[in-house]
């Protein structure tokens, strides 16, 4: 008996001890959860503010990005029929991009990109004649800083069709096609086999991919060259520009009026593999020739630029690396000129038209070499009278894919020393000229047949981040 | 081809090779979005990156949950986000391009 209360005392003792102790530790554990809802709740309010500080330091300012490549070109030039050549054994050059985007509010964005692309040792300013605003950021010159791009994008909906609106100076060089030849990841605006010109212009977009795959419509209105301004008040300094021609903007005696154009760039079908897209492109008063008095540069009629590409990123479905990051692509091309009463386009006769046409095809594989190189090859063939708008496209030959003849390309885009923040590039350009060179807007010059063979090396280092 | 540019050639042929680090891609995880899931999911990937902030995303990734949260994003695309191939082939390259535009990445689409 004795013992048996002695026990129960014991395990009453004991049981109160672990009693007290339950009551403790509950407690403990109370406050440890309390400590961690509160931390819980800190950390979302950090995670919060962290999030808003990332969109407010990159959404509601400007973000700036670097581009900035040098490269040497090897250049040789040959004109067979005449037996003479040019050489450049090494045109140095640096190019600095700087680009802008800022959103400060959802469906408004802008995007610029200023530039510096010269020649080692070049002149401070350059005014040669080649230097137009259409080309000025896209070819090797001074060491001036101009507006490559410069527009801004408002996106919306109306009755559930989205929409954006944009106006500016347009991402439209370096399209379609042209990124894989500059090394480019994203390409720029139009196709690049007709148009590639620093050009601007008022755009509205119409997006149709709820009826098919990525498909949309561009609608772009633009100048791209100002006629040339008189004096109006007898000041023969020529000091004082009216920003205006005698007799307005056309039948002048200069005949160097305003080129307005209309584009029409789209996707008819993008699923991430299969890409197709189209161009239509309406020129406005093209320059020719005005037959009395043999005026050039004269408005001479209406030119109009079509094109088609299909581009296959990935060859069938996941059967190796290898043709999975393997792209296929070819395009073709029409250009027709057609001149008014009294005005030849391109040598045409009185009033009449000339038409011409272009292939390119290229395809891009991986190097087997490096992570993420890839080796290029590309193939362009264009007819006499085939004239794009290529003008600012960066080979320091002219445009290849402008070519009336045969061009043929390779290159290889490789990181150096592994860092993606280093593309570089190794490009080998052969082009055969088989008449007049299409390299600049001299809609009065008239093809004839010639034997010209250019090559270019190029060797570039970027640093983009 | 002169000695110059022999040179140069041979120099960049040189220091191309030296990759030796390897990383997933953004772009690459861009197309791959648009070719297996956009039109699985019903979205662009831009709105599929943005479902998520960067934190967001890194802590998925880390947890060892990406397909998880992935799935959450786009329940449509499960089968996908639960494959072998998501695994081993594709999610490096998702994940950096989700990252890259995740809802406060403050990248800024183009025109």
């Amino acid at each position: 008996m004795r013992k048996t209360l002695l026990s129960t005392a014991v395990l009453s003792l004991f049981a109160g001890a672990l009693a007290a102790d339950d009551a403790s530790m509950q407690a403990e554990i109370d406050a440890l959860m309390q400590k961690v809802q509160k931390l819980e709740q800190q950390q979302k309010r950090t995670n919060k503010k962290l999030s808003q500080v990332n969109a407010q330091s990159a959404n509601d300012n400007v973000k700036f990005g670097l581009d900035f490549r040098n490269a040497v070109d090897v250049i040789d030039y040959r004109n067979n029929d005449a037996d003479t050549y040019a050489t450049n054994p090494s045109l140095l050059t640096s190019r600095l991009y700087l680009t802008m985007g800022a959103a400060p509010t959802e469906g408004l964005t802008f995007q610029g990109k200023l530039a510096v692309y010269s020649t080692w040792g070049s002149h401070l300013y350059v005014t040669d004649p080649a230097l137009k605003d259409w080309a000025a950021s896209s070819k090797a010159s001074d060491t001036v800083m101009r507006i490559k791009e410069a527009y801004f994008v408002y996106s919306d909906e109306l009755g559930g069709q989205p929409v954006s609106v944009s106006v500016g100076r347009r991402p439209s060089t370096n399209g379609f096609l042209a990124n894989y030849r500059e090394n480019e990841a994203d390409p720029g605006s139009p196709l690049a086999h007709i148009t590639n010109m620093e050009v601007n212009g008022a755009m509205v977009r119409l997006d149709w991919s709820r009826f098919i795959d990525g498909a949309y419509t561009k609608f772009v209105f633009g100048r791209a060259h100002s006629g040339e301004m008189q004096d109006v008040y007898g000041d023969v300094s020529g000091a004082r520009m009216p920003y205006a021609l005698s007799g307005g903007d056309v039948n002048t005696t200069l005949e160097d009026t305003s080129v307005d154009f209309f584009v029409m760039p789209g996707n008819a079908y993008d699923d991430g593999q299969y890409h197709v897209m189209y161009q239509w492109a309406h020129i406005f008063n093209t320059k020719g020739m005005k037959l009395d008095g043999n005026i050039p540069k004269a408005a001479s009629g209406s030119a109009d630029l079509f094109s088609v590409g299909l581009k296959v990123s990935g060859i069938g479905e996941e059967i190796s690396d290898f043709l999975d990051e393997t792209t296929l692509f070819v395009s073709g091309a029409y250009t027709h000129y057609d001149a008014k009463n009294g005005y030849t386009l391109l040598g045409s006769a009185d009033g009449g038209s000339r038409s011409g046409s272009s292939v390119w095809a290229g395809i891009i594989i991986p190097d087997m070499l490096t992570e993420r190189g890839r080796l290029g090859f590309e193939y362009n063939h264009g007819s006499k009278y085939w004239t794009p708008m290529n003008w600012a496209e960066d080979t320091a030959i002219g445009s290849k894919l402008a070519v009336r003849g045969n061009a043929y390309e390779a290159y290889w885009n490789f990181d150096l020393f592994g860092v993606k923040y280093l593309p570089s590039q190794i490009r080998y350009t052969y082009v055969q000229h088989d008449y007049t060179p299409n390299i600049n807007c001299a809609g009065w010059v008239a093809p004839v047949k010639t034997d010209i063979t250019a090559t270019d090396l190029r060797l570039a280092v970027t640093y983009r981040y | 081809m002169t000695t110059f540019g022999k040179l140069t050639t041979s120099a960049l042929l040189g220091l191309g090779l030296l990759t030796t680090s390897l990383y997933a891609d953004a772009d690459k995880g861009q197309r791959l979005y648009q070719k297996k899931l956009k039109a699985t999911c019903g979205m662009t990937g831009a709105v599929f990156a943005a479902k998520h902030t960067q934190m967001e995303w890194e802590e998925a990734k880390e947890s060892g949950n990406l397909a998880e949260m992935m799935t959450e994003a786009c329940p449509e695309g499960k089968s996908f986000f639960e494959s072998g191939k998501f695994k081993s082939k594709f999610e490096e390259h998702l994940y950096d391009f989700v990252h890259d535009f995740a809802s406060d990445s403050g990248n800024i689409p183009s025109c």
